[in-house]
């Protein structure tokens, strides 16, 4: 059993042009015309919402599932998701994708042209975010930690360790290297 | 990270640098073939077929090549770059890496080349991330990047399964080896998560790999020295490595591995504190999975942590467990949201271990501690929604087009809800502290969430927050409602959860007429959806709906009309008897962006309200017919001057409602039948003659001492209000003025019981008559799309009911049918009308024949022979099947097509008889039971109709009866064969037997068949010996055989049955009937024989002169056109109308004052008082019958010395009795009723001359009403009848019929008919009539109009002709002077009047340039020009 996943996450211009999507249900090549009419209609270009604020919520659904679309500098973000991610969840996700890249980025104002220079880092912060449709890590650090294939977590314990305990760590990592 | 630091121009520059040196594909493809350092396998050149290309936006902004950038260029170089295997070769590969993110679809080959690169490139962080990045976009079927072009065709919506065996192969391998980073084996799992999730060999793979996972750090731990062999330099176990729960949990839940009863999610209790603030959550949200399946396992194993949580949260809010391990991980808001969610699952569990008294108060605590004080909104919001008992089911979790979960789930999902509004009633009066609003002091808990709401509500800023916090009071309501379906003795609520409820219904009320957007409307709409279903007073109301989604405009999407759409569902399912008022906003919801709806929901819905009990269904088919004649919303409206997107979604608006429109025609003629209980066959059941009617029967009875005579009384007319009372006193010596007063009385009683008894057994469906209505308006009006549906949905009513609504459907069918002129299809409805015309008439002829067999043998079915009764279960199996193939389907367990008396007969046949057995038991259930169960019925017998439809075609018994041609071509079964068909059956059955062409594969039946045709020759004679041996009483004159050869129009269907109609009159001249009787009509008018009959049945009553001439209307051939100075003899006189014989033997309505009464021989006459007694007990023996209706246009009167249990055996039974009168027609009117018939087809042909010949028998029953009303047009009543209910129905004659609505219910000489009973004497179909919003179905009234239209030429002409023709309640006075014809004029259609220079007419009316003219020579009627007429 599972209760609902973020469907899809989409990042376009305003101008309705996709900089990158990324879709977490099978969907036919028409249902996935469908979600971007369904996003279109939501915040793009023929909702008439294209005039919408910096950091203003818009929501929409579809079938069963809502969406939420966030602008965010020239670009919108949309997601779809379905059951347990209501619509603040989702607005949720989407605000810790916007600002991973505003920090990551260094570009308080997004553009296409941001995200199209940082392209790996625009795919894998949704992808690390929204792991198959369920959300997973919602701060910056961790994200760029997990990128850079590290564990994005680090136990505090070992982090807060004294002297004596940094010392213990590295015997043991010493020992664990030595031939079994 | 060097390709993110890379400017665009940089990638671009590298890329097309790339591009350009490479060679052509296939040198390139040779040499990685070639290649022995190439890691992968080859790519064959036949591979790279696919080639997904970017979009042109990408491709200019990113590489700034306009031309384009497919995959396979980028997968060259990428070959090319793995080929190179150096650090050049290293750096492109990376960047060719990145351009592969761009692509939404990777072609298999692609990934081919990518998973070997995973061992090459381990030690590059980089390159190793963008692999599996790249390698799970592809495996999990989704896309990820930007939408890429190509070709549809090559589309595979699954990843190939070799590419994705590599993938897993791959995984495996990684995930096996020894001291795997755990790094790499977190996005190891992923990936394999990713595969899982559509594949369930990988699904096993990853629940292998997490439990050796697991062991493996058990294992570790156990082992405890620094030596142990183990991935992890930290000496950790499962439980306390929260890096591999991190990952274990988060990859279970990605896999959707997940199910709350596995090991994994079982151990959910081990991660909840665990030092990652992600990895609690993902074991929280595990527990929530469990906790739906076990609260109780949840409430032992997090007791403790949740106590502690709680106690912490409270002390100092959402933080990391002081002691890493202990208590639950707060720190993340995802976390939190789902610990309330588990909290809430716990607490609304049924498990008494959940008692919040009890052990669920820590959980209850928390509950309430989130939902009251988390400073997120995502979790006090959630919290909230979990608290009202909104958890997500797992049917809400995929993405459906609002489809509802099965019906277990739902009533599982019920229950907890109900369980969630009793708790949050019992827990409302908590007190609870709010650490903001100290001034408060302790608050209740549900005043706290009632603040929280409607702040929520009232704040604009967040859309989102908006839409949770209605979906919360939605939520609440929706359980308050569940709770009051669902063990409905424990609902209750208390008066502050009331009144919180109610003042967020105001708000809402308040908020959805102010300007929001369009989800956060729908979001508000369905919470005042529910609030108004679970009680609570809202202003809301479908009007207002409408205005809401007007004002929304295209914002609307479909998900939002099916959100409400399930919502109203929802609430019509569980107040059925406000089924109505939700039903009207669903029908509103569809009028919001009609295109948008999803029809199969709307179905549904309706079949939902129709098995939610009797209130449902009538709502629900209020609604339905409303549908029909509502007018488009204004959402298909394109507003003049605007864009044109605007008119293009107008224009897809007005298809969507089309779409609605149509399937509700649909709907109703599959469905309304079932809900009017109107089976065909079905033994009417009349209710008890009302006290009004036998007081007044047997007071006037009593008066006049002559009750015995009044059974029989030929007049049926109110006295006195009749032109023709004066002279009946004159002439009634003997009658006696007391007894006149009682009958006045009485009359008066049974005026006032007129109506009463109309509805009574007249309109026993009023509902199905209204839906005819709507249907025939449809059919009329609609575009071509909605003409079709009507149409179709009338067929099917046709064949599923009895009488009156057979003929109802029949004639209006018929009529638009022949709507345009010269009778062509104008309505463009012939593919579907023929063959339903063509069975109807089928269907008819056989129940003449059955009836014919009843006669025979004798009312005893059980006497029948068994020949003769199994050939009519063939002929009967015959037409279920021929209906099933070309309407609809007839289960014989509910429909029995020839009606009741057939069954009767049919339950005695060796092989259906079965069938008809249990189709008789099954209607005399059905009358006792209380029917109310119509709507589970409904849903059983769809699946019996189905079988029924596979099965009738295997079970077939021998196709009994075969046409000769397909019904679609019914010339060919012409009369003669029919003539045989009856000679042989009552000759005992003939040997000749011969496979007819069977053009719809029915096989032809060897046996013996009393139906079936025979190529014999010569059968010419027998058509009178069949007369002769149904009715040998009657002198039956001799014909030759081809002079049995009928006349009937090729294109006229269902002659052949008709002619069997004809059959079964046998009084007529054979000769005449089949030679002239359709072509002229005029010898069989004058035949002899009718003369005799005629002679014979109507007495006499007195003779008169003729003062003025009358011009009989043509289009009225009961009317007869008589002249001054005519000696007539005066047959019957009604209501201003009398029945008279001219000198040269015909027969025609006269209105009175016209009329000098010479004689009246008065023992024929009763006294007003028997009149009136006559007329009610007539009354009520016609409406016990079941309503004559058209059926006497056709031929039948009622035989009142019958049980009236079937009315067709009734109908047809009249043949045999009532065959002598047949009346002479005008003479003017045969050549126009003649032709008007022909676009009927020889049906109503034949069924004239079954009018003609069933007249009342004897002047012994008050026959004259049915006689002349019955058996002659009755159109003008018709009309009259709905001028009388003020809506006109034909938009052709609209106009006048509008001028004559106000004068026509009273100064309308009424033929026949006493005056309570007034236009409903002669109104044909009295029931739809006599329904308030009724119209009447016009069908003859059509046909008319049709032949009067043509002859105006056109449809132009209808008004006009309309008014000419059909306006036959204006009495032909012709009284001007005569006038010449100065010009010549051939008249060519119908109606017309050829006219030579010099000859004298009298003009009766002019309109339009066509006068209506007698000329005097010949006393012809008929339209010319009035140029064509000179002056006086």
């Amino acid at each position: 059993m599972s209760s609902g996943r973020v469907a899809a996450v989409a990042v376009a211009t305003r101008q309705g042009h996709v900089v990158y999507e990324r879709f977490h249900e099978a969907f036919s090549e028409a249902e996935k015309a469908e979600v971007r009419g369904a996003f279109d209609q939501v915040a793009g270009p023929s909702s008439g919402a294209a005039a919408a604020a910096e950091d203003e919520e818009l929501v929409g659904r579809f079938r069963n599932g809502r969406i939420v679309a966030i602008p965010a500098g020239e670009l919108v973000f949309y997601a779809l998701g379905t059951g347990e991610y209501s619509e603040l969840a989702l607005a949720e996700v989407l605000r810790v994708i916007i600002s991973t890249y505003r920090e990551a980025f260094k570009a308080p104002n997004l553009t296409d042209a941001v995200l199209f220079s940082n392209y790996a880092m625009t795919a894998l912060v949704v992808d690390e975010v929204v792991r198959e449709g369920i959300v997973e890590l919602t701060d910056r650090l961790s994200i760029q930690k997990a990128i850079a294939m590290r564990l994005p977590y680090e136990p505090p314990v070992e982090k807060s360790k004294g002297t004596l305990g940094s010392l213990l760590s590295k015997k043991e990592k010493a020992s664990s290297w030595q031939p079994a | 990270m060097s390709a993110q630091k890379e400017g665009k121009g940089g990638m671009a520059g590298r890329l097309s640098k790339l591009m350009s040196s490479k060679a052509s594909p296939r040198a390139e493809a040779a040499a990685v073939a070639e290649s022995p350092a190439a890691p992968s396998p080859k790519p064959a050149p036949a591979a790279f077929g696919r080639d997904p290309r970017l979009s042109k936006y990408i491709a200019q902004r990113v590489f700034n090549r306009p031309e384009g950038v497919g995959v396979q260029e980028v997968l060259r170089a990428l070959a090319d770059a793995i080929r190179a295997n150096d650090k050049a070769g290293r750096a492109q590969l990376v960047a060719l890496l990145l351009r592969l993110f761009f692509f939404e679809e990777l072609p298999p080959e692609a990934v081919q080349l990518l998973v070997p690169l995973f061992q090459a490139q381990g030690k590059d962080v980089r390159a190793l991330r963008s692999l599996y990045y790249l390698a799970e976009a592809y495996v999990s079927c989704g896309s990820a990047g930007t939408p890429t072009l190509y070709d549809p065709a090559l589309l595979g919506k699954r990843p190939d399964d070799k590419a994705l065996q590599a993938v897993l192969g791959e995984v495996g391998r990684l995930l096996e080896t020894p001291a795997l980073d755990p790094a790499v084996a977190r996005a190891s799992f992923f990936l394999a998560a990713a595969a899982a999730r559509s594949n369930p060999a990988a699904r096993k793979q990853l629940v292998a790999a997490v439990q050796r996972a697991i062991a493996e750090a058990d294992d570790a731990a156990a082992a405890g020295g620094p030596l142990a062999p183990g991935k992890s330099p930290r000496r950790r176990s499962a439980a306390t490595d929260w890096d591999l729960q991190h990952t274990v949990f988060a990859a279970s839940r990605a896999a959707g591995a997940a199910t709350g009863a596995d090991e994994v999610s079982r151990s959910f209790g081990v991660g909840v504190g665990s030092g990652d603030a992600v990895g609690a959550r993902h074991a929280l949200a595990m527990g929530v999975e469990a906790a739906f399946r076990d609260a109780g396992y949840v409430v032992r194993e997090m007791y403790e942590a949740v106590a502690e949580a709680a106690q912490q949260y409270e002390a100092s809010g959402p933080s990391p467990p002081r002691m890493p391990g202990q208590g639950v991980n707060l720190e993340d808001s995802f976390a939190r949201l789902y610990l309330s969610r588990l909290c809430a699952a716990v607490v609304q569990s049924d498990q008494s271990a959940t008692d919040v008294a009890r052990d669920g108060a820590p959980f209850f605590r928390m509950l309430c501690l989130l939902a009251t004080r988390d400073p997120v909104d995502l979790v006090r919001f959630g919290a909230i929604e979990a608290m009202a008992g909104a958890l997500a089911s797992p049917a809400s979790s995929a993405l459906t087009a609002g489809k509802a979960g099965s019906a277990r789930e739902d009533t599982v999902q019920r229950q907890r809800r109900g369980r969630a509004w009793r708790l949050l009633v019992t827990q409302a009066g908590v007190e609870v502290t709010v650490p903001g609003a100290t001034d408060k002091g302790g608050m209740k808990l549900i005043d706290v969430l009632g603040r929280l709401l409607l702040l929520a509500l009232r704040k604009t800023g967040s859309a989102a927050r908006f839409c949770v916090a209605a979906g919360a009071v939605a939520s609440l309501a929706e359980s308050c409602l569940a709770s009051q379906t669902v063990g409905s003795t424990r609902h209750g609520s208390s008066p502050d959860v009331d009144r919180v409820l109610g003042v967020l219904a105001a708000e809402l009320g308040a908020l959805v007429e102010g300007s929001l957007r369009a989800a956060q409307r729908c979001a508000v709409i369905e919470a005042l959806l529910y609030l108004q279903a679970a009680g609570y007073a809202t202003n809301f109301n479908p009007a207002k709906l409408v205005q809401a989604g007007g004002s929304g405009g295209a914002a609307w999407t479909g998900g939002m009309q099916d959100a409400l759409l399930t919502a109203v569902l929802k609430c019509a399912r569980a107040k059925p008897r406000e089924a109505a008022r939700f039903l009207g906003y669903a029908t509103a919801v569809v009028g919001i962006a009609p295109s948008g709806i999803d029809l199969v929901k709307i179905t549904e819905l309706w079949d939902a309200a129709v098995a939610s009990g009797r209130e449902g269904r009538e709502a629900v088919l209020a609604v339905v017919t409303e549908a029909l004649a509502s007018p488009p919303p204004p959402s298909t409206q394109a507003r003049a001057g605007s864009a044109p997107a605007e008119v293009t979604r107008a224009a897809r608006e007005e298809d969507g409602w089309n779409s609605f429109v149509a399937t509700a025609a649909w709907w109703l003629g599959e469905n309304a039948n079932a809900l009017c209980e109107e089976y065909a066959g079905r033994k009417l059941q009349p209710a008890a003659i009302p006290g009004g009617i036998a007081a007044a029967s047997a007071g006037a009875a009593a008066a006049a001492q002559l009750a015995a005579a009044a059974a029989g009384a030929s007049a049926a007319a109110n006295g006195e209000d009749s032109g023709l009372d004066g002279g009946l006193e004159d002439g009634d010596k003997s009658d006696d003025r007391e007894a006149d007063a009682a009958a006045a009385a009485a009359a008066m009683a049974a005026a006032a019981t007129a109506a009463e008894l109309l509805q009574q057994f007249g309109g026993r469906s009023p509902t199905l008559s209204r839906i005819l209505l709507a249907l025939q308006g449809l059919m009329l009006t609609a575009v071509w799309q909605l003409r079709l549906a009507a149409a179709q949905a009338l067929a099917k009513i046709a064949v599923r009911s009895g009488e009156p609504y057979r003929l109802q459907c029949y004639s209006i069918l018929a009529a638009a049918g022949s709507s345009g002129a010269g009778g062509s299809d104008a309505l463009g409805l012939g593919s579907v009308i023929r063959p339903a015309l063509a069975l109807l008439d089928r269907l008819y002829a056989a129940q003449v024949v059955l009836d014919q067999l009843w006669a025979e043998h004798g009312e005893d079915p059980e006497a029948w022979p068994k020949e003769v009764v199994a050939s009519l279960a063939r002929r009967n199996a015959e037409l279920a099947r021929q209906a099933e193939r070309y309407v609809c389907s007839v289960p014989r367990e509910r429909y029995s097509l020839l009606g009741h008396r057939a069954a009767l007969v049919l339950a005695g046949d060796v092989e259906a008889g079965d069938y008809f057995s249990s189709f008789l038991k099954g209607s005399e259930k059905e009358e006792q039971a209380t029917s109310d169960r119509v709507g589970e019925q409904l849903v059983a017998s769809k699946s019996r109709e189905v079988d029924a439809i596979l099965g009738s075609h295997a079970s077939d018994e021998g196709g009994s009866l075969t046409f000769k041609a397909g019904p679609l071509s019914e010339a060919s079964a012409t009369l003669d064969d029919r003539n045989k068909e009856i000679d042989r059956l009552l000759s005992g059955g003939a040997a000749l037997q011969q496979p007819s062409p069977d053009p719809w594969g029915f096989s032809a039946a060897t046996t013996y068949n009393a139906f079936a045709e025979s190529s014999a020759d010569g059968a010419g004679g027998t058509w009178g010996a069949a007369a002769a041996s149904v009715d040998t009483s009657f002198p039956v004159a001799a014909q030759s055989g081809e002079a049995a050869t009928p006349r009937f129009g090729a294109a006229a269907p269902g002659s052949g049955d008709w002619g069997a109609a004809r059959a079964a009159s046998p009084d007529a001249s054979a000769a005449a009937a089949s030679t002239d009787w359709f072509g002229g009509g005029e010898a069989a008018a004058q035949g002899p024989q009718v003369q005799q009959g005629g002679g014979g049945a109507a007495k006499v009553i007195g003779t008169g002169t003729v003062l003025h001439t009358f011009v009989g209307d043509y289009n009225q051939p009961e009317e007869l056109s008589v002249f001054e100075g005519d000696k007539v003899e005066v047959l019957e006189e009604a209501d201003g109308w009398m029945l008279v014989r001219d000198p040269s033997g015909r027969e025609g309505l006269v209105p009175t004052s016209y009329l000098h009464l010479d004689a009246l021989y008065q023992q024929n006459l009763q006294s007003a008082a028997a009149a009136e007694a006559a007329a009610a007990a007539a009354e009520y023996q016609r409406k016990a019958a079941g309503t004559p209706t058209r059926a006497h246009r056709r031929g039948a009167s009622v035989d009142f010395g019958q049980s009236k249990e079937d009315l067709l055996d009734n109908i047809f039974s009249s043949y045999q009795t009532n065959s002598f009168n047949l009346p002479s027609m005008p003479e003017e009117q045969p050549a126009s009723f003649g032709e008007s018939t022909s676009l009927f087809g020889g049906a109503s042909s034949s069924s004239y001359s079954a009018a003609a010949g069933a007249p009342a028998p004897a002047a012994a029953t008050p026959a004259g009403d049915y006689y002349s009303g019955g058996s002659l047009s009755p159109v003008a009543r018709q009309d009259s009848f709905t001028g009388l209910t003020g809506r006109t129905d034909s938009m052709w004659a609209a106009q006048p019929l509008r001028q004559d609505s106000g004068v026509r219910p009273s100064d309308y000489p009424e033929a026949a008919g006493v005056s309570p009973r007034g236009g409903l004497g002669r109104q044909t179909s009295n029931t739809a009539g006599h329904s308030p919003s009724a119209r009447s179905p016009s069908g003859a009234h059509r046909r008319t109009l049709s032949g009067t239209s043509s002859a105006g030429g056109g449809m132009a002409a209808f008004d006009a002709y309309g008014d000419l023709g059909s306006i036959p309640n204006t009495p032909s006075r012709v009284e001007g002077p005569e006038r010449p014809i100065v010009a010549g004029f051939v008249g060519e259609l119908e109606g017309e009047l050829s006219v030579e220079p010099g000859d004298r007419v009298k003009v009766h009316s002019e309109v339009d340039g066509w006068a209506r003219v007698i000329r005097l020579s010949d006393n012809r009627t008929g339209l010319v020009p009035s140029w064509a007429v000179g002056g006086d």
